[in-house]
């Protein structure tokens, strides 16, 4: 059964000419006419960043264009594609949330059912929440034989790269999450594709980023990016030096998402990038944020090649200028915490120490 | 008796004239035309514009300052920055012809909204007039932000919010996507006032406020401004260009060029005030006494 909220979305969707046809800034005009009517489930606001496109037919509603939805939440953004194949869920928040999570992604596909969920890396919150999410969703598998793989039957399938299920796996170490959390589906190389509701979708490994096992999906027909942590709209980077993230890392994911990202009129629309936290914006944000990140990166360069400590360079605060729009004192991820991580990915080398000659 | 004709039309005559009205928000005066700037207030910002490290009588706070010291004039050169256009926070300070019209509903004729368009990088905005509410923080941020407007007397005021990050003065003094903006259009015969003030909790210890002054053209004069971002510099993936942290030559350069103060084209709210001589005065007494007196070397 469609579900209420979906029904309201593509009615308003019928119902306006001015998402249906092109337009100068057709994402600004798509976010303005919901505006007032997009709803807020709880914890979670709905953002239509691509609105689904039915049409009635014969045997009911037919799926013309797909639908990108971001579902908004406290602990980071949950990215839908909505198509006649189904629904492509990309990240999940956290466990805290993931029932209610659950229950607004059901009201969101509707009949639409999730066929993957994707973690763009490996925090083992995510994964746990992605648990409840797949759980919820049903894989594409081959008729009454899905009931005898016990795998794949009743739930979506969970894919990261191959760097997260290590991490939660914990390979040569205790694991992270408990073996019934970790992904199904893994890729190791630099990319991975599939077709999916007649579209290309594509997943770029960011290696050492917010962790070693980042991911930068992109949806190439609706013409959106998930950036996940590398972009957070309202803080710093969160840079996990602790699982394999660096500076250099997060900065290769931001320029790698500008090149991927084309913007439209005077440098506005176009390509839509999901930041892992925040609300969604278009190239031009992300460049704004790239260049914060790597003027604060060379200032802390330059300081710590004078030979300046960690201390001394917090004390100059490199980063003052951008406090006021980035910076924290509290919460789990301070100003702080960020100098501390860049400085980590910049500081000279230690000299070799030579051994002794017997 | 008969029927007074005369003062039952003179009694109707309202009446009549007032259905033929559009309803809706009127228009206390026609903004519709297009105006050339008038350069006579603060030219060197509005023309070539303002030096690099000039920021006199603005109400910056130490962070905004850094990020001018910061900037450097190539960073306009990268492909992602050749073709924004100025911001709605800057745009009618900037060179240009504006071209401003109304749009009516054309079954009630209700007014809809004005569009305003300048031509250096077909800067274009739409101030909507139909009391629709601000779109969500979450909506998509732009150059020219949401606008909605209003009359006050004759007087058109204008809220923006939804802006992108941007700037207040073309030599890198930045605006946050936090800021907002309100506006006054007063028309007097020819000549179209524009105010407009700025509140920046990131970067502004106070609101910023700026008057603009723009003449009606006889003739329509509006040009497209197409523009494709090319590399003209080849440079290391990821280059953004910038100055050192806490580089001061650009003030220090234009403090010496004209014979000023480095604290006053240093800016900040004080800079703006007339009590800030006789704060110079006690601090360096012989050069503040020289700016007040309007001396050069």
């Amino acid at each position: 059964m469609k579900s209420s909220l979906l029904a309201a979305v593509a009615a308003l969707a019928l119902a306006g000419t001015a998402a249906a046809q092109p337009s100068r800034q057709p994402a600004l005009e798509d976010q303005l006419a919901y505006a007032a009517q997009a709803p807020k489930a709880g914890t979670f606001q709905l953002i239509p960043l691509r609105v689904l496109q039915e049409v009635r037919g014969q045997e009911g509603m037919i799926t013309i264009q797909n639908g990108i939805y971001v579902l908004q939440g406290p602990d980071g953004n949950v990215t839908v594609q909505i198509g006649p194949e189904g629904s492509v869920v990309i990240d999940s928040a956290r466990k805290a949330q993931a029932a209610e999570l659950v229950a607004a992604l059901k009201a969101l596909v509707g009949p639409h059912t999730i066929r993957f969920v994707f973690t763009t890396n490996g925090d083992p919150e995510r994964a746990e929440a992605a648990y409840d999410v797949r759980k919820s969703g049903k894989a594409i598998f081959g008729g009454n034989v899905a009931g005898q793989a016990s795998d794949l039957a009743g739930e979506a399938v969970h894919m990261s790269h191959q760097a997260v299920l290590d991490r939660l796996s914990g390979i040569g170490k205790d694991k992270a999450v408990d073996e019934t959390e970790w992904p199904k589906e893994t890729y190791a190389e630099e990319d991975y594709d599939f077709h999916f509701n007649d579209e290309g979708v594509q997943f770029f490994h960011a290696p050492a980023a917010h962790t070693d096992g980042d991911s930068v999906v992109f949806f190439r027909r609706s013409d959106v990016v998930v950036a996940g942590d590398l972009w957070d709209t309202g803080a710093y980077p969160r840079i996990d030096t602790a699982h394999g993230g660096t500076v250099q890392g997060v900065l290769d994911g931001l320029n790698h998402v500008v090149e991927l990202t084309i913007p439209g009129n005077k440098q506005e629309g176009g390509t839509l990038v999901v930041p892992g936290r925040g609300r969604p914006g278009d190239e031009a944000e992300v460049v704004e944020y790239r260049d914060m990140v790597t003027i604060i990166r060379d200032r802390i360069k330059d300081m710590a090649d004078k030979g300046m400590t960690l201390d001394q360079i917090k004390a100059a605060k490199p980063s003052f200028d951008y406090d006021g729009r980035y910076g924290s004192t509290t919460g789990p991820w301070t100003t702080d915490m960020f100098i501390s991580a860049v400085y980590e990915g910049v500081k000279p080398a230690r000299p070799q120490r030579r051994r002794a000659a017997r | 008796m008969g029927l007074d004709l005369r003062r039952i039309w003179l009694a109707a005559a309202p009446l009549a004239a007032a259905a033929l009205l559009p309803a809706g928000p009127a228009a206390a005066i026609d903004l519709d035309g297009y105006y050339q700037p008038v350069m006579h207030e603060d030219q060197p910002e509005r023309g070539q514009g303002p030096d690099a490290g000039e920021y006199m009588g603005l109400p910056i706070n130490e962070a905004m300052r850094s990020r001018g010291e910061t900037w450097n004039g190539s960073l306009l050169s990268i492909p992602e920055r050749q073709c924004v256009p100025h911001p709605a926070t800057y745009g009618m300070r900037g060179v240009g012809n504006l071209h401003l019209w109304e749009v009516r509903d054309p079954g009630t004729q209700e007014l809809v909204k004005y569009e305003q368009q300048i031509v250096w990088e077909a800067q274009h905005r739409e101030i909507w007039m139909d009391d629709r509410p601000f779109p969500p923080e979450w909506a998509l941020h732009t150059w020219q932000g949401f606008s909605k407007g209003h009359w006050e007397g004759d007087v058109l005021v204008v809220e923006t919010r939804n802006l992108k990050p941007g700037w207040i003065r073309r030599n890198g003094l930045a605006l946050s996507d936090k800021a907002h903006m309100t506006e006054r259009y007063i028309r007097h015969g020819d000549i179209l006032s524009h105010v407009y003030m700025i509140e920046d909790p990131v970067y502004l210890t106070e609101p910023m406020i700026k008057t603009s002054i723009f003449r009606i053209m006889a003739q329509p004069n509006m040009g497209a401004y197409p523009c494709r971002p090319a590399v003209e510099i080849p440079r290391p993936k990821g280059s953004v260009p910038h100055n050192a942290f806490h580089q001061t030559a650009d003030i220090e350069e234009f403090a010496k060029r004209y014979n000023l103060p480095v604290e006053a084209v240093a800016g900040g709210a004080e800079t703006a005030m007339p009590e800030f001589l006789d704060e110079l005065a006690a601090r360096r007494p012989a050069q503040a006494t020289k700016v007040a007196q309007g001396g050069r070397k």
